[in-house]
Formats: structure tokens, C-alpha cells, sequence
């Protein structure tokens, strides 16, 4: 087990140095000049080579990208080209935000994703499952700006029960305000990964009922409840944990649109400006924050399977 | 299971926690919320460089004089008069005395030479702690600033630059010296000037608060508290403005004016904005534009009012010229320039003579979105369909805005689309850079005169403005030089948006400008 974690941890390194030539290239090979955008229409070429230099710009790219991974291995991320402060700052600031957001979808979207699927999967081929599958078909397919803005003009501008977007009252506000803003973001984040998360949970939990093991259990007379919660969930769990991380990671990244329908301040608003801007410390910073988490996530998914299933060790 | 449940229950609680802070105290009284499209980067006025975050840093600052509100005309501010050297070569400012920092420390001439000194000058020792771009370009002109007296200040000028009370106006905001010492790089987030509102505190992606300045020397303003918060969302900002939950938004999408106009509760704030938007032809890439008969028949060609009317749902001026009506006295009226009325007929026609009869293929390049692009793909869209009818087959082609600045100023296209805003009275930001011959664009030397104009009667009624004090023969050259960019047919100057903002009807005497939305001389219930 615990040659397996270090072994996973050791993977990380070659990962993330992958991971910051492709953000590096993509960024600097992009057409599009930080300076130039910076400077808009005063951007003389003398103005625009002066800026170049100063940013840092005018080295050749194999020597910036040195330079780069050079100061990240000493733990400095380098500086936004457009605020000037620390891309390590730039990206806790919002993280934290991110964080939050992404908790509470979760919080939503799997109790709920496993009740409807295990719920479809029982009343498979009656109307209710067809319903649900519309449900989750729906969930599934619609963008979810569009759920965003569905859920703010009826909760918000019809009923008047939460506010528009934020994260707090204009003026700032309490834990209860932050809670209370949460809730439309959270539910249009979640949608998506319920519907998906229903799906699987639906299909695995399906094959699981058909399983011997399942008919000994209900022939030994065991309650039905008892049945589908100890004995086929617990397995048809494990494809449903696998999504489940995926999503969080993914989200970890920033959930660019439901961010930016609710002008909630997270990582997804962050990295849109910062890729419009060509801002290149603050993506290749921000990319490589999200990238470790997201193998991190990843790992804990991964151990968590010899949790739920005993059959699973890691050697 | 359940154990999970609890810890990420946990952690849901501890983050929201972390989220929230309580409510400084004090922070009630009047107060106006104020949705803006994107979130703040700078707040340090002579480091500012987008638009966006004048709107977030300029109402607590002043410069030595100002833009009269709705108009580029020149007003005094933190002086109260000036006097220009006969040569042209320096400027007196007598400035406004009993006027203080929002730190409390006084404002006199030292100070403002000592604000305007750390821009401009390299050696000064608080220049390295920012980056000052317009120390070369737009102030570029300034020698030396000195307090000759406490309260008159002198600017010494390289050479006599005729649009300098322009770009002190918009580029020149005094800064206290003891704030730039004390917070050195930090500057950029903590704002302290002399302006009718004070910095309370930013924070990212979420607010900008102030306070008003209770000692503001054109007395203090009638709201207690100012926020802004960013609100990138078009659709999310109008549900916000109609829910109460803002006061204010700017990024008004004409499709929803109609619908704003009709709530009792709404009020809606038009003016002319500085910009416009227009297709350039490149007129060293395809043959057939090379051709003026080409070029006016384009022009003939295109529909703008439709575009304005139908597209945009009125929020714009139809363009004749570059300059928006808003640039008097040296925008150019129909009068005098050459005007291409909507005639398909005579673009046929003079197609024809061109030897086009059977009409040609281009592209039209164009961003899906940018700044001041209005609604880019819907105009280019019409425009294609006006070149259809008279034969010209148009091909759109659509970029992202970073990557299309590229292709601007290597003028790497056939047709493009795009805007220009005039951020301040004077027309020489755009005319020079556009018109000029020693701007044409290329990849060697990437600029903005991409249709490749040249005409030396331009080129030298162009360096002449930048040095005739005298406004009336400043008026003249540059009417003249609009006449001949008229003549020439190589751009389609399509329209100038309209400024759109709404507020809530309890926000009261608010005052248009072009650009920023001061909140000194509004009141609110």
C-alpha cells in the first residue's frame, strides 16, 4: 500500500512537467501578444517591444520556459503579467471560492444522483424510470448556462427566494450569506454530474440485482432495503465513485460557465480572464495548481475503491 | 457512508466560514451598488490601461483638470487655471488651495510635481515600483515637472504638443506621494487620491468598496457608500438590476432595452460614446480593392442604417467618418466629407466600370466579440448579404479577440471589422495611427494603418495638428484630413454606439459621461 502511494506520488513528477510544456506551448504558440492587448491602441511597435522586455517576454521561448519550470522548482509560481502579484496569491484567493462551490455541487449531485439511479433502477421499465431517464437525459444535455439563468429567473426574479449571483451580499456578509448565495450555483453546477452520476448508478446498480449473489441474499429471506443497500449498492457503487472523482477534479479546475452566469469569484472566472489576456504566468500557474489536484483527486479515488470494496487491494 | 456525508458537511460549513466576514461596522447609510462587466486589475491611475478599470479607480481621483461630464470639453479640477508658454513649450497650472488627500495629507505643487514625476521620469525612485506606458507614448511629450511656488506647478515640454490637457485629463490623475511612498509596489491596490470617493476596500472578483470624501472640494457627495461589483454575465447583470440586488449596470444588450424602458421601476441613462465601428479594406492584397470605383461601390453597397436599426435596435449613430459627433468641434459632419448613400444601383454601376459586372470573391474577417466590437457577427452578417446583392461574394471568417490583434496589425486579411475608441477630445490617437504613412502595418512593423493609406498632404496636415496651438486651424486640418480619408472609400464607417446604462429609479441626477460612470453628483433614496 504504501509503496503503491509513492509510487503514484513519484508519477506526479514527470505529469506535471508534461503538463507545463503543453500549458507553456499552447500558451506561447497561441497567436495573440499580452503586450499588445495590454496596450490596445496606444501599442506603437516601439511601446509594444519596450513592455516585451520588461515582462519578460523577449527571451527566446526554450530559455522563458527554463526560467519558468527554474523558479517553480523553487516553489515560486512568478508574477501575473497584468496585476504584477504573485500567480500563487492570484490563484488561493479564488481557490477557496472554487473550493466551497465545488463541495456543496457534490454535496447535491451524488446523494441525489444515487437516489434517483437507484430508485430508477428498481422501478425499472415502469413510467417512473422512464420518467427519471428523461430527467437525467435533460440534466445531462442542457448547457448549463442556460439551467443557470432558467433557475435565476424563477427562483430569484419571480419568487424572490435567493439572490441573483455573488457570493455575498454587495456590501459582504456572513457565513449565512455566503450559504444562502450558494444555493443556485450549486444546484446548476450540480445538475449535470447528478443526471450523469443517476445514469451509472442506474445502470451498475441493474447489473448488480442480477447478480447471484444478490438472489442468495433475497433468498435467505434478507429485507429488500437491507438487500439493495448492503449488498448492491456497495458494488454498484464503485463505477459511481469513479465518475464522482472525475467530476470533482474537473470542477476543481473551475466551473467556467456556472462561474460566470453567478459572478461567483473562483478559479473558472479567473483562468477565462487570464487566458483572454494572454496573461501566460498566471494559465501555466493556475493549470499546474489544477492539474496536482486533479491527480491528486484522482489517487484518493483510486484508494478509496479498496475501502468500499474488499476485493480491491493495492500490491 | 454516513461518516463521509458528515465530513463533507464539515467542510461545506468550515469553507462558508471562511467565505464570509462580517459586516465592517458603519458600512450602512446611502449606498449604491454598481454592477460592472469585468473585475478590476489596476487601481493606480497612471497604470491603468483598460477601460474597465478607469470605471473601478476614477472616482477618487482628480486630475489637474478634467472632461466636462457627457463631452470631452476640457474643464478645471485640482487647478483652477492655466497658462500656456507663447512657444509652446510649457504649461502654469494655478492650482485649487485647501485641498487634501484622502490620507490627509495636503495637495500643493510639490505633491503634484511629485506624482506626475514618479510617471515620467525613470529616476525617480518609486518608477520602478509600477509600470507607466503612457510615460512614452501619450505623456511622452513632458520634460520636467516642477512646483514653482506652493500652489503652481509647471510642465516642460519637449516640443509644443497641442493635446497634452487631453491626455492630463484622461491620463494624469494626481496620486498622494505619502501613499506612494508608504505602500511602494502596493500602490496599485490601495488607491488614494483626492476624489469624491474614498477606498474602503477591493476584493478580487467580488468588490470594490468606497466611502464617500466627506472634505470632496466640490463638496461632498449625497451617497454615504459606493460599490462595485463585478458581473460578467450580461443576462445575469439585468436579473441582478431587476431583483434590487445592484442599483446600477452598464453592458446593457440592446435586445433587452425595450424590455428595460417598459419597467416602472427602471430607468434608462443614452449618450454618444467616442467609438466606432468599421470594415477596412486592405488595398494592397486583392486587386479589385486597389480599385476607388471598387471601394465606393462597397460603400454604396451597405446598408447602415438597417444594421443600426434592425441589428443593433438603435444603439448607435450612423457613422459618416471616423470621428464621433461626440469629437467636436473636429468630427466631421455630412457636410464635409464625402457621404456614400445606401444606393445598390450605383454600386452595380460602379462595379461595372471597374470591370467587376460579375462581381469578385473576398473574406470578411471579423471577432466573435471584443472591445467595443457591439454585436460583431450579427453586423458582418448583414453587411455580407448588402455585398451579395450587388454581386460581391464575402466569406466570413471569425477569430478570437486576442488572437484577431494579430491579424490588425499585420493587416493580414482582405475585409476586416473592427472599432476604435477615442478615449479623449483629440482625434490624434486615432487619425495618426490609421492614416499616416509611416504607420502602414506590417509583420515587420506591426501597426494600425492596415488599409495602406498614404497621401503626403495628410501625413502633413497630420504632424501639423500635433503642433498648432491655435484649435481653429487645428479644426480645419483635421476636417481636411477626414474629407480625404472620405474620398479615398477604403473603410466602411458603419456607426458609433450609443453609452447604455440603467439604473433603479431611486438613483437620481446621475450624469452620462462617454466612458466612466462618476457618482459624485448622484443622490438616491
Amino acid at each position: 500500500m504504501r509503496r503503491y502511494l509513492i509510487r503514484r506520488l513519484l508519477l506526479l513528477v514527470p505529469l506535471l512537467l508534461g503538463v507545463s510544456l503543453v500549458v507553456f506551448l499552447i500558451m506561447h504558440l497561441s497567436p495573440g501578444d499580452p503586450a499588445v492587448l495590454m496596450l490596445g491602441q496606444d501599442a506603437t511597435p516601439a511601446a509594444v517591444a519596450k513592455l516585451r522586455a520588461e515582462l519578460g517576454l523577449a527571451d527566446p521561448l526554450p530559455v522563458q520556459y527554463v526560467k519558468w519550470v527554474g523558479r517553480i522548482v523553487r516553489g515560486d509560481l512568478g508574477r501575473s503579467l497584468w496585476t504584477s502579484r504573485p500567480v500563487f496569491d492570484e490563484v488561493l484567493e479564488r481557490f477557496l471560492a472554487t473550493l466551497l462551490l465545488t463541495a456543496a455541487s457534490v454535496c447535491i449531485s451524488v446523494p441525489f444522483g444515487i437516489a434517483l439511479g437507484v430508485a430508477g433502477a428498481v422501478a425499472r421499465g415502469t413510467a417512473l424510470d422512464a420518467g427519471l431517464t428523461l430527467l437525467t437525459i435533460a440534466g445531462i444535455s442542457l448547457p448549463v448556462f442556460w439551467i443557470g439563468l432558467v433557475l435565476m429567473v424563477t427562483f430569484s426574479l419571480h419568487l424572490g427566494w435567493f439572490p441573483a449571483l455573488g457570493m455575498t451580499s454587495p456590501a459582504g456578509g456572513t457565513s449565512a450569506d455566503v450559504l444562502y448565495h450558494l444555493v443556485l450555483p450549486a444546484v446548476t453546477l450540480a445538475a449535470p454530474s447528478l443526471a450523469i452520476i443517476a445514469r451509472i448508478t442506474r445502470t451498475s446498480t441493474v447489473e448488480a440485482l442480477a447478480q447471484d449473489y444478490v438472489r442468495t441474499a433475497f433468498a435467505k429471506g434478507l429485507p429488500g432495503r437491507r438487500v439493495m443497500l448492503k449488498h448492491a449498492l456497495n458494488n454498484g457503487l464503485i463505477p459511481v465513485i469513479t465518475v464522482v472523482g472525475l467530476q470533482v477534479g474537473q470542477l476543481l479546475g473551475g466551473a467556467v460557465l456556472t462561474e460566470t452566469v453567478f459572478a461567483w469569484p473562483g478559479l473558472g472566472t479567473l483562468l477565462v480572464r487570464g487566458i483572454l489576456a494572454r496573461d501566460f504566468p498566471l494559465v501555466q500557474g493556475a493549470v499546474l495548481v489544477v492539474a496536482t489536484l486533479f491527480v491528486l483527486v484522482n489517487l484518493l479515488v483510486d484508494l478509496s475503491y479498496a475501502y468500499i470494496d474488499p476485493r480491491v487491494h493495492h500490491v | 457512508m454516513r461518516q463521509m456525508w458528515r465530513v463533507l458537511g464539515l467542510i461545506l460549513l468550515s469553507l462558508a466560514v471562511a467565505a464570509g466576514a462580517p459586516l465592517p461596522a458603519g458600512a450602512a447609510g446611502k449606498t449604491v451598488v454598481v454592477g460592472i462587466t469585468a473585475d478590476a486589475v489596476i487601481l493606480d491611475p497612471p497604470q491603468v490601461l483598460s477601460a474597465t478599470d478607469r470605471k473601478y479607480a476614477m472616482n477618487m481621483f482628480d486630475g489637474l483638470v478634467e472632461q466636462e461630464l457627457g463631452s470631452f470639453k476640457i474643464a478645471p479640477a485640482l487647478a483652477e487655471r492655466w497658462e500656456v508658454a507663447k512657444d509652446g513649450h510649457s504649461y502654469t497650472f494655478h492650482l485649487r488651495k485647501g485641498v487634501t488627500f484622502h490620507d490627509g495629507t495636503p495637495f500643493d505643487a510639490e505633491a503634484a510635481a511629485f506624482s506626475l514625476d514618479r510617471v515620467i521620469n525613470p529616476e525617480n525612485p518609486y518608477n520602478k515600483f509600477g509600470r507607466f506606458i503612457y510615460a512614452t507614448t501619450r505623456l511622452g511629450q513632458i520634460k520636467s515637472v516642477e512646483a514653482v511656488d506652493k500652489y503652481v506647478l509647471r510642465i516642460n515640454l519637449k516640443a509644443p504638443y497641442a493635446p497634452l490637457l487631453d491626455y492630463l485629463a484622461n491620463d494624469g490623475h494626481i496620486v498622494s506621494p505619502a501613499a506612494i511612498k508608504k505602500h511602494e509596489k502596493e500602490i496599485a491596490a490601495n488607491p488614494v487620491g483626492t476624489g469624491p470617493f474614498k477606498f474602503v476596500r477591493w476584493e478580487r472578483g467580488k468588490r470594490l468598496v468606497m466611502e464617500r470624501n466627506p472634505n470632496y472640494w466640490k463638496g461632498p457627495s449625497k451617497i454615504e457608500q459606493l460599490i462595485l461589483v463585478p458581473m460578467p454575465e450580461a443576462q445575469a447583470r439585468l436579473i441582478a438590476l431587476r431583483t434590487g440586488q445592484v442599483d446600477f449596470i452598464e453592458g446593457v444588450p440592446p435586445d433587452n432595452l425595450a424590455d428595460l424602458k417598459r419597467d416602472a421601476n427602471l430607468a434608462v441613462a443614452e449618450g454618444l460614446s467616442p467609438q466606432v465601428w468599421y470594415v477596412v479594406m486592405n488595398t494592397k492584397r486583392l486587386k479589385p480593392l486597389g480599385d476607388v470605383r471598387v471601394r465606393r461601390a462597397l460603400n454604396h453597397a451597405v446598408n447602415k442604417e438597417a444594421i443600426v436599426k434592425d441589428v443593433l435596435k438603435g444603439t448607435g449613430t450612423v457613422a459618416v467618418g471616423p470621428l464621433s459627433p461626440l469629437l467636436a468641434p473636429y468630427a466631421a459632419s455630412a457636410r464635409d466629407v464625402t457621404v456614400y448613400e445606401y444606393d445598390p444601383e450605383k454600386a452595380k454601376k460602379l462595379l461595372a466600370e471597374a470591370g467587376y459586372a460579375g462581381g469578385f470573391d473576398l473574406t470578411l474577417s471579423v471577432p466573435e466579440s471584443g472591445t467595443g466590437m457591439q454585436s460583431p457577427l450579427s453586423m458582418a452578417t448583414v453587411i455580407q448579404a448588402n455585398l451579395a446583392a450587388v454581386g460581391v461574394r464575402a466569406k466570413l471568417q471569425n477569430y478570437e479577440w486576442g488572437a484577431y490583434q494579430k491579424v490588425r496589425r499585420e493587416g493580414d486579411f482582405d475585409m476586416a471589422a473592427f472599432s476604435w475608441t477615442v478615449g479623449i477630445g483629440n482625434p490624434d490617437i486615432i487619425l495618426y495611427a490609421k492614416f499616416h504613412s509611416t504607420e502602414q502595418a506590417s509583420a515587420q512593423h506591426p501597426s494600425y494603418n492596415n488599409s495602406y493609406f498614404a497621401d503626403p498632404e495628410v501625413d502633413k496636415a497630420l504632424e501639423q495638428t500635433r503642433i498648432e496651438l491655435d484649435e481653429a486651424k487645428r479644426v480645419a486640418l483635421y476636417k481636411q484630413v477626414q474629407k480625404k480619408i472620405t474620398d479615398s472609400a477604403d473603410h466602411l464607417w458603419i456607426d458609433h454606439e450609443t453609452t447604455l446604462v440603467a439604473m433603479n429609479k431611486r438613483i437620481r441626477n446621475f450624469k452620462i459621461h462617454p466612458q466612466i460612470h462618476y457618482f459624485w453628483s448622484v443622490d438616491a433614496n
